[in-house]
């Protein structure tokens, strides 16, 4: 933790170190698989993966619920490899498919599926599994917390310290939704989420750190269900993604789907496998372990448990790795299209990379190697672990967030995946953000009503690269009331999009002539409501509310510690920049804090530090002012400043943001 | 913001050098563990530094720019308008002659090519409409280089044709861009076409 506000560091000059309580600086990183999940984290300097007492790395990302409402939650191998051939229904594997998905979505609509989902109410957001035994419905959030909650352990218990944070790795073409959730479940697991991470780009930085890479690099990351596609440049230690692309739903899990259909076919069994769940995931995995062994293998028998009696399949169906390769190609083949596009965003040839990193389980078929070749022409590399590298990565970006060690010059420029837009009259998406723009970022357009007094706008949110609302993915609705009745056309309606650096969207409407406003962090229709995250939060403790209680009380006296100070470093640091009046202000509102933070409710702690946050908002903004110069000083650059400055449209945006900031901050 | 000049012509490799170098500085990544409002001026600050460079490495944006500084309005998809007289209201500038014509031909033309399957067709449209947004985006370049500096909000009246000129050269590139997008789409539909089949 920083010991002033705005710590700034000038270029080549070492950060600050933070001054901080003994044993919270640790960060981790974690890479939350489809298949495999791990947890990494900086020591000596150096990212290395954390494995559990039997020495293993990878926790498979699979995770039962025994009978009973209380029942036991086991997760991992022994879930995966026994659990849940015997208990398909409350054995939950690939969730991450799942992930800010609805009833409605592909995923969840697939005939060989093991699961029983819980029958939505109409125009539920959310997919539920029925599980234990039918006594509970868990949503795939929940059951991603469980995964990280097991890793946070294991860190917590190999590092014999408790957690600063973590940081999380997502695909670079997750949605919002899909991030959304990602964030929910790292919150319920009792995770502080210091960044949501693009995994290609977590790869890039192990690379980049490890290697010493230069240049402009793919990362083909291909991992059990998702698949993407990144341009990377790389430069003294700044990682600017170029372009990102990719497919969501496609990965090492559709190749298994691909063979176990063709088993299916041989045995003469239906596509869904009759119904029967045990069946179902008992061919899923049979045509996973097929394809693992045909790596090294020419050819396998695959034995399937319980149907040897089948007619046909005495001693198991031989499979050969050409056979298996034929299944699996069509569906590789989904993966040119979004390399293309990659490269064309990135205004690049194949030619001009100066090589194409691998990440992913899926990327050590040998098929999957020999396509990246054609695509790309060149051989690929895979120096680091592909199963590693992503959590590695991470675990450096955690280090850098917390200020620790070496990696202090290193700054990731990411982008957005997909276009961020407004629905207008006629389904028509208008976008705001435009795809693979560097994030943060926002944008602010005026909008008008169509109807004489008109007194609300409906607002909807969407994301996607198509014209048609119908063809993009719903984020959000929400609406703007209180304008007086006027004439069409009259009304001018702002509204403003901001994207942080987890690439998660905000968006803020304000009516010009009224100032009437309204502000959303956009909770995407497939997703939670913060209750409900808060409800689980409290679920998991499993606690007494008391307990809860105290927790929150403890968490805001630490925040309340931070605060102050920070708070008191910044004044000490700048009298000069302190105005007699806010000195007395922030003094008010330092001794204010320091009164609530003596009693016992949390909230007037919370109240007091929201409190002092506003006291010191324009000593802040002349320290940060003064930071940027210094940072800028020899570069001639104070004149452009200013005219940034005074050019109506950044100035606008920055009032607008700053606006927004605010609304934002209070709903808090 | 970026340390260049008010120019078209730019160095731009040194002014991405100033944007890394920036990025480095007012990054959110810097200020993880920061109170909110540190980050919120980092984020705010980090939108307008990417808000720039996006505007800048981009001729078309960068043009643009430019021009609606010396009080040219681009922003409407269809037109420009130039700032008024006195009284403050907008005139507009009129679509460049034939532009609409031609561009409805195309599109014409584009449309034809796809119902019949003519792939070769669409590429050589796309090939012609490349090559004159080619020569489009030079004329722009060439016509800045000619004025003595950029004007700022009052421009005088012997750089209006000039400016008006490069109005019409953007209006003209927005629907050619329009126009290849159109056609990567189209390509991107039968490369998905060509995979499932």
């Amino acid at each position: 933790m920083p010991e002033a506000l705005f710590q700034i560091s000038e270029p080549g000059e070492s950060r600050v170190k933070a001054a901080c309580a003994p044993g919270t600086t640790r960060a981790i990183g974690i890479d939350l698989g489809t298949t495999n999940s791990l947890v990494a984290s900086v020591k000596d300097g150096r990212p290395v993966v954390l494995p559990d007492d039997d020495g293993d790395a990878m926790l498979p990302s699979v995770v039962h619920y025994a009978a009973g409402q209380r029942g036991q939650v086991v997760v991992g191998k022994a879930a995966r490899d026994v659990l849940a051939a015997r208990f398909p229904r409350d054995t939950i594997a690939s969730v991450k498919r799942f992930m800010g998905r609805g009833p409605a979505d592909a995923e969840a609509r697939r005939k060989l599926t093991p699961y029983d989902f819980a029958p939505s109410a109409e125009g539920e957001p959310v997919v539920r599994f029925q599980v234990a035994d039918r006594a509970r419905a868990v949503t795939p959030v929940e059951v991603s917390a469980e995964i990280l909650r097991v890793l946070k352990e294991r860190a917590e218990r190999q590092l014999g310290e408790p957690l600063f944070g973590a940081v999380i790795t997502v695909p670079a073409y997750f949605d919002d939704g899909q991030r959304q959730a990602t964030r929910d479940a790292g919150r319920i697991a009792g995770l502080e989420v210091l960044r949501l991470l693009n995994e290609p780009t977590a790869a890039a930085l192990a690379y980049g750190l490890d290697k010493q890479a230069e240049g402009t690099f793919a990362v083909f990351d291909l991992g059990g269900g998702t698949f993407d596609i990144s341009i990377l440049k790389l430069e003294a230690g700044v990682f600017e993604v170029k372009a990102t692309g990719g497919d969501s739903s496609l990965g090492g899990d559709d190749f298994d789907r691909a063979i176990a259909l063709h088993l299916l076919a041989r045995l003469g069994l239906p596509e869904d496998a009759g119904g029967d769940r045990g069946l179902a995931r008992t061919i899923l995995d049979a045509a996973r372990a097929a394809k693992e062994s045909l790596s090294a293998a020419d050819t396998v028998m695959v034995s399937v448990a319980g149907i040897d009696n089948v007619a046909g399949a005495r001693g198991g169906l031989e499979l050969s790795r050409d056979q298996m390769e034929a299944l699996v190609r069509p569906v590789l083949e989904r993966c040119a299209g979004p390399v293309r596009r990659a490269l064309r965003d990135a205004g690049l040839a194949a030619a001009e990379l100066s090589g194409v990193i691998l990440v992913g389980g899926a990327t050590r078929m040998p098929l999957v190697r020999s396509y990246v070749r054609e695509l790309f022409g060149r051989e690929p590399l895979s120096d680091i672990d592909p199963d590693q590298v992503v959590a590695l990565g991470a675990a450096v970006q955690a280090d850098v967030l917390t200020g620790g060690t070496d990696h202090g010059e290193v700054v990731l420029l990411d982008v957005v995946p997909l276009s961020l837009g407004l629905e207008l009259m006629g389904g028509v998406v208008e976008k705001l953000v435009h795809r693979n723009s560097t994030i943060p970022c926002g944008a602010t357009q005026t909008f008008t009503t169509y109807a004489d007094n008109q007194t609300g706008f409906d607002l909807h949110v969407v994301q996607g690269e198509r014209e048609l609302v119908a063809d993009c993915r719903s984020l959000a609705r929400f609406k703007l009331t209180g304008i007086p009745p006027m004439p069409a056309g009259l009304a001018r309606l702002e509204v403003t999009f901001l994207v942080d650096a987890d690439g998660i969207l905000r968006v803020t409407a304000r009516e010009e002539t009224t100032g009437v406003e309204a502000s959303v962090n956009v909770k995407p229709s497939y997703g939670l409501s913060d209750e409900e995250v808060e409800r689980m939060l409290l679920d998991s403790f499993a606690h007494a509310e008391d307990d809860v209680r105290s927790r929150q009380l403890t968490e805001q006296r630490v925040e309340a510690d931070r605060i102050l100070m920070a708070a008191r470093a910044a004044m000490a640091d700048s009298p000069a920049l302190l105005t007699a009046e806010d000195q007395a202000a922030i003094d008010g509102a330092i001794s204010r804090l320091e009164q609530a933070k003596a009693g016992v409710d949390h909230a007037a702690i919370r109240a007091a530090i929201a409190a002092l946050d506003l006291a010191s908002k324009d000593f802040a903004a002349r320290r940060m002012n003064r930071a940027l110069d210094e940072g800028l000083r020899g570069r001639t650059v104070g004149a452009i400043e200013a005219e940034v400055e005074k050019s109506t449209s950044s100035d606008d945006l920055q009032t607008r943001l700053e606006r927004g900031g605010h609304a934002g901050h209070s709903h808090r | 913001m970026l340390n260049v000049p008010k120019a078209f012509a730019l160095d731009l490799a040194q002014a991405e050098a100033h944007f890394r170098e920036l990025s480095r500085i007012v990054h959110p990544d810097r200020f993880a563990t920061s109170d909110p409002r540190a980050k919120r001026f980092s984020t705010q600050r980090t939108v307008q530094l990417n808000e720039a460079w996006r505007t800048l490495k981009d001729p078309v944006r960068r043009a643009e720019y430019l021009l609606s500084q010396a009080g040219f309005d681009i922003g409407a998809e269809t037109g420009a308008s130039r700032p008024g007289n006195s009284a403050g209201a907008r005139e507009k500038i009129a679509l460049p002659a034939g532009l609409l014509a031609r561009v409805l031909e195309l599109r014409e033309d584009l449309a034809d090519a796809r119902s019949d399957g003519d792939q070769a067709r669409v590429q050589s449209l796309a090939g012609q409409v490349r090559q004159r947004l080619g020569e489009t985006m030079e004329h722009v370049a060439a016509t800045f280089a000619e004025m003595p500096k950029v004007p700022s909000c009052q421009p005088e009246p012997t750089s209006q044709p000039a400016l008006e000129s490069i109005a019409h050269d953007l209006i003209e590139l927005r629907y050619l861009r329009r126009f290849l997008d159109e056609v990567d789409a189209h390509d991107e539909a039968q490369a998905a076409g060509s995979t499932h089949a």
